[in-house]
């Protein structure tokens, strides 16, 4: 049995440099639809689930679109990809340590209850570039060719969506 | 100074704080990740105090005065100090004919003596007999050398050094410095924005400015009238915070750090100082990593700072939620009122990195208002764009 603990998020007050961003549902299939035509998208990694993508990039090439969440990475904690306006009431450093318990492979994203994207600890190790093909499957039927990620499971212990 | 009076008083200084922040805003044209080293000059010229810029060749530091002093319409001098610069090539040769009669006067026509705004590179490296001479030049905005003693004009000297001084003996001019900016190469996110920015651009094609020097005199006498009554308390508790740090001001530093609060609020329209001007004693710190300690241990002092013609001074020194979402909506209007132009899609790349700056500075229920504004245009620009481009 495992001890649930609730994580709280208040806003960062140094925010963090985005290095992806994740974005759920129908926004991620408007904004993939946009990024067929957008040289930017040859320079991101992905992974998705049915309904989130997380995509991995330099800042100045991370896309905006509405419902996204942007993560970075905390100085000393290079494992995770936090949000970056928002910090958790748990020292983030305990995050870390709880998900290499759980084996789950780095880097993780860290997901809040923002914009449908969360509560969600998502490993984006197996992030690769997109390609062409990737970005039509699942604007077309929805269902990922992106990689999926390793482990979905909610930072608050709940079941996974 | 009643009510009525000081609110006529601060509207006597909107027009001309307004036109020093276009100043500041011509001066910084061209000029990549250096903007607060433009606004920390014109601090300083408010504040009748000087500036010390530390870091290596060739990173812009004399080019940021050159463009205050340019959109100011001042009087300038520059020079690069050596070992061996003779004291005449800064303060004037001796005028041979009053050798003649017998008196040892300067001739310090276009000389230092006589500049507005001053920039002096490899400070340091300047001989004893240049750098006394300097001290009382600095101090007293007074001129002394044999027989000529001049009341000088000079608004704001910039120094510039590789590195602060370890001679002792040079510990009493670098105090004259009160603020200190530290400035590095650009990084390689900004390489491209350098080379864009410098390419074809001179100080001869920067556009005009409407401030003059009388906006800076006008505006620097008002400093002395600002009341610091609600700020004083605060830096007081900053000053201990930093002691207690380990981070020890001067006496002399810490009691004229505040006119750099009054000269911010002034800068900001005000004659009343409060928590939004605390953020120059940050500059106030003489050592480079005392600064970057000054910024954690005063956190919470200065997450308040703001101002609206020194938004990235603002923002550098309290690295604070308030600056940065002033700073944002600054740009953002700026960038909305521009319109696209002739280059629409630049102008869309532009709104989507604000965009994306916004969202991921500030989490949805903490963006304030004078940006939650900003935001919602640019998001509606967006959306409308992008339904125009949707197929079908």
């Amino acid at each position: 049995m495992s001890a649930l603990v609730t994580i709280g998020w208040r806003p960062r007050r140094r925010p963090l440099t985005p290095r992806a961003l994740a974005i759920a549902g129908d926004d991620a299939r408007r904004l993939l639809a946009r990024l067929r035509h957008d040289p930017r998208r040859r320079r991101l990694r992905g992974v998705a689930g049915r309904d989130l993508v997380l995509l991995l990039g330099e800042a100045d090439e991370l896309p905006w679109a509405p419902g996204v969440v942007y993560l970075g990475v905390a100085p000393g904690i290079p494992s995770l990809l936090l949000p970056t306006a928002l910090e958790a009431t748990v020292p983030e450093t305990l995050l870390e340590i709880a998900c290499r318990r759980r084996a789950l492979p780095a880097p993780v994203a860290v997901l809040p209850p923002a914009r449908g994207v969360g509560p969600a600890l998502v490993s984006v190790a197996a992030a690769r570039r997109l390609d062409d093909g990737a970005l039509d499957r699942y604007v077309t039927t929805g269902v990922s060719a992106m990689k999926p990620p390793a482990v979905t499971e909610p930072a608050d212990g709940r079941r996974p969506p | 100074m009643n009510e009525s009076s000081a609110s006529a008083a601060e509207e006597r200084l909107l027009a001309p704080a307004r036109r020093l922040r276009g100043a500041v805003d011509h001066a910084r044209v061209g000029l990549i990740d250096r903007e607060v080293l433009v606004e920390l000059v014109a601090l300083a010229a408010v504040a009748r105090e000087h500036l010390l810029v530390i870091g290596p060749p060739g990173t812009a530091k004399s080019a940021a005065v050159r463009r205050v002093a340019l959109a100011l319409g001042g009087r300038y001098f520059e020079y690069l100090l050596g070992r061996f610069t003779e004291p005449a090539e800064i303060f004037g040769p001796i005028d041979l004919r009053k050798l003649q009669e017998g008196r040892v006067e300067t001739a310090t026509a276009g000389m230092l003596p006589e500049a507005e705004i001053a920039f002096l590179d490899e400070v340091f490296q300047g001989s004893t007999a240049i750098l006394n001479t300097l001290l009382s030049l600095l101090n007293d905005r007074r001129f002394r050398r044999g027989h000529t003693v001049l009341d000088c004009p000079l608004r704001l000297a910039v120094g510039a050094a590789n590195a602060v001084p370890e001679d002792p003996s040079l510990a009493a001019f670098a105090d004259r410095f009160l603020l200190r900016q530290w400035v590095e190469p650009i990084g390689d996110p900004l390489i491209e924005d350098l080379l864009e920015g410098g390419w074809g651009l001179d100080d001869s094609t920067l556009p005009g400015s409407a401030a003059s020097l009388d906006d800076l005199d006008l505006l620097a006498t008002a400093v002395p009238r600002v009341a610091l009554g609600d700020v004083r308390s605060l830096l007081a508790q900053a000053l201990r915070q930093l002691r207690a740090a380990g981070v020890r001001l001067s006496d002399r530093r810490a009691v004229k750090s505040q006119r750099l609060l009054a000269a911010a609020a002034v800068l900001d329209g005000r004659l009343r100082a409060d928590h939004r001007d605390l953020w120059p004693l940050v500059y106030v710190v003489p050592d480079e990593q005392a600064q970057a300690l000054a910024r954690e241990v005063l956190r919470d002092l200065l997450a308040t700072s703001a101002n609206a013609a020194l938004v990235n001074a603002a923002e550098d020194a309290s690295r604070g939620p308030e600056a940065r979402a002033r700073r944002l909506a600054v740009e953002g209007r700026k960038l909305l009122d521009e319109g696209a132009g002739d280059d629409g899609d630049a102008w869309r790349l532009k709104l989507e990195g604000l965009a994306r700056e916004i969202d991921a500075g500030f989490a949805d229920d903490h963006r304030p208002d004078e940006l939650a504004d900003v935001y919602r245009r640019t998001r509606e620009i967006l959306a409308r764009d992008r339904r125009a481009e949707a197929p079908g």
